[in-house]
């Protein structure tokens, strides 16, 4: 099978060739990125493995890795023989699914204790960003409270929330806390963003965002934390009603 | 310097009474040292935006792998043993190449030697896309024309370290192509500036526009904290201010502050 399929719409970029430097995790990134945003959707066949390769522009061996980590994160799965290949696992409207059921296994104790932990940090990132942001800086956060407010899909809010924090450890100045930001939304991000999907938590968020910013432009550190602090509360709150709410129900 | 005793927040104490001499010959040398640093790593970008201009001067489309094809030359600043620049590269305008609406043809330094290409994502519908055109260092050399220096700034972009970035814009004719750039460590550009900042007599903090602080001798000025205490702006415009004095670092917006 071919790519040609795949060489349209916002699709068409998921195959293009990548840099010559690509490994195997850019492959698996892409395509995971693919699945969990519902580019690729449920039951589809992916391309040959040698297809695969020659879109990427790496070697087959990479791409036979990159379907590994796939099928080991339940993302695919591999049927051999006639009419077999690789076939996507979970569509879109699955993604909720696959986090709800996280939520469920997460006790509140331990989601309090991961929105310790990222208040922690978005918490001391907003209070040096008020002492530290410059007049770029505070244009950029006011930028993303909009791209924020005026996001509509889920996957768009979350998107601008993400950026919203990182553009704060950023003017903090601080490289360290700002990698320390990339790496809880890598862990715990989706799982967060999950309350985006609800309108008035969105609202919420955007209310914290530009209060923290005003607090920010103002240079009142302990108001920016605390606007932080809130808004990483109101997301644990929130969560914290849904896996109460998740255990009541009876598992299928 | 006669307003230092009025600031009892910084140990000015030793430039109560400075001759004029030691004085202006230390801020000299700072100057120096910083000018010198400046104009090696606009030289490296200058370099790059003459190839750049050369691929693109033909008329004829423009792709990725012709990009790859400068790769010997925007990696030169990057292979030069002891080098400054840490990262270096062009950044395209958006719908300039034809067959990649955004790119980035980046690369850093590796401590094997050999370059590596960034690898941002330049898919607008990707989970990680930024749009590049907001950001300082691209949208000041597209807006004046003159050769930018951006930061001290975190680049969440690209590395997530504390940068300097050198940039440039790149043109044929009137047609805005991108910029061409080189990054600076921060911790880099300090180590090159404290030698001389420790031998200014009182206390001198290289800032730049805003006021953020790149180096200094005094451990009050910690480096990306902004000075508040002073008035910045009027220390731009005037040169000095209530005894504080600022001299420049070439046409670039880093001061020695002092």
């Amino acid at each position: 099978m071919g790519t040609r399929r795949f060489g349209r719409g916002p699709r068409s970029a998921l195959f293009a060739p990548l840099e010559s430097l690509s490994r195997t995790e850019l492959v698996t990134h892409r395509l995971a990125d693919a699945i969990m945003l519902g580019l690729l959707t449920d039951a589809e066949q992916l391309p040959s493995e040698t297809a695969l390769a020659t879109g990427f522009g790496v070697s087959t061996v990479t791409v036979r890795e990159a379907l590994t980590a796939l099928r080991q994160r339940g993302l695919i799965e591999t049927r051999r023989g006639r009419g077999g290949g690789s076939f996507v696992r979970s569509p879109a409207e699955d993604t909720t699914e696959v986090l709800r059921e996280r939520l469920r296994e997460y006790s509140p104790g331990t989601l309090r204790d991961i929105g310790d932990h990222y208040a922690a940090i978005s918490g001391a990132a907003a209070e040096l960003a008020a002492e530290r942001a410059d007049r770029d800086d505070v244009a950029r956060l006011r930028s993303a409270v909009v791209t924020l407010e005026t996001a509509a899909r889920p996957g768009d809010r979350r998107r601008a929330d993400g950026h919203f924090s990182i553009e704060v450890a950023a003017a903090a100045q601080s490289a360290r806390l700002t990698r320390a930001e990339m790496a809880l939304q890598t862990e715990v991000g989706p799982l967060f963003w999950l309350v985006m999907e609800d309108d008035s938590a969105h609202g919420l968020a955007v209310e914290r965002c530009r209060a923290l910013t005003a607090a920010v432009d103002d240079g009142d550190g302990p108001r920016a934390r605390v606007a932080a602090q809130e808004r990483i509360s109101d997301a644990v709150g929130n969560l914290t009603e849904r896996h109460l709410e998740l255990v009541r129900q009876p598992r299928e | 310097m006669s307003g230092v005793r009025d600031d009892p927040g910084m140990d000015r104490t030793r430039a109560a009474h400075p001759t004029a001499t030691p004085l202006g010959s230390a801020t000299a040398a700072v100057v120096s040292v910083v000018r010198r640093t400046v104009d090696e790593v606009f030289e490296g970008v200058a370099g790059l935006r003459r190839d750049v201009e050369s691929a693109f001067a033909g008329g004829t489309t423009v792709g990725r792998d012709d990009l790859a094809e400068l790769y010997p030359t925007l990696t030169a600043p990057l292979r030069m043993p002891g080098g400054l620049a840490k990262g270096a590269g062009f950044v395209a305008a958006p719908q300039l190449l034809a067959d990649a609406p955004w790119w980035l043809e980046w690369w850093v330094r590796e401590p094997s030697g050999e370059p590596s290409r960034l690898v941002v994502d330049v898919d607008p519908d990707g989970e990680d896309f930024y749009d590049y055109t907001t950001l300082p260092w691209y949208r000041d050399p597209q807006r004046t024309g003159e050769p930018t220096v951006t930061g001290p700034y975190v680049d969440y972009l690209c590395t997530d370290d504390y940068t300097l970035t050198f940039t440039a814009a790149v043109r044929n004719g009137d047609a805005f192509l991108g910029v061409v750039g080189s990054d600076v460590d921060v911790g880099l550009f300090e180590a090159i500036a404290l030698p001389s900042l420790r031998a200014v007599p009182c206390p001198a903090t290289l800032i730049n526009a805003h006021g953020r602080v790149i180096a200094s001798n005094s451990p009050h000025r910690r480096g990306g904290s902004l000075v508040r205490d002073v008035d910045v702006d009027a220390l731009w415009e005037h040169g000095t201010v209530a005894g504080t004095r600022l001299a420049r670092c070439g046409n670039f917006p880093i001061g020695l502050m002092y």
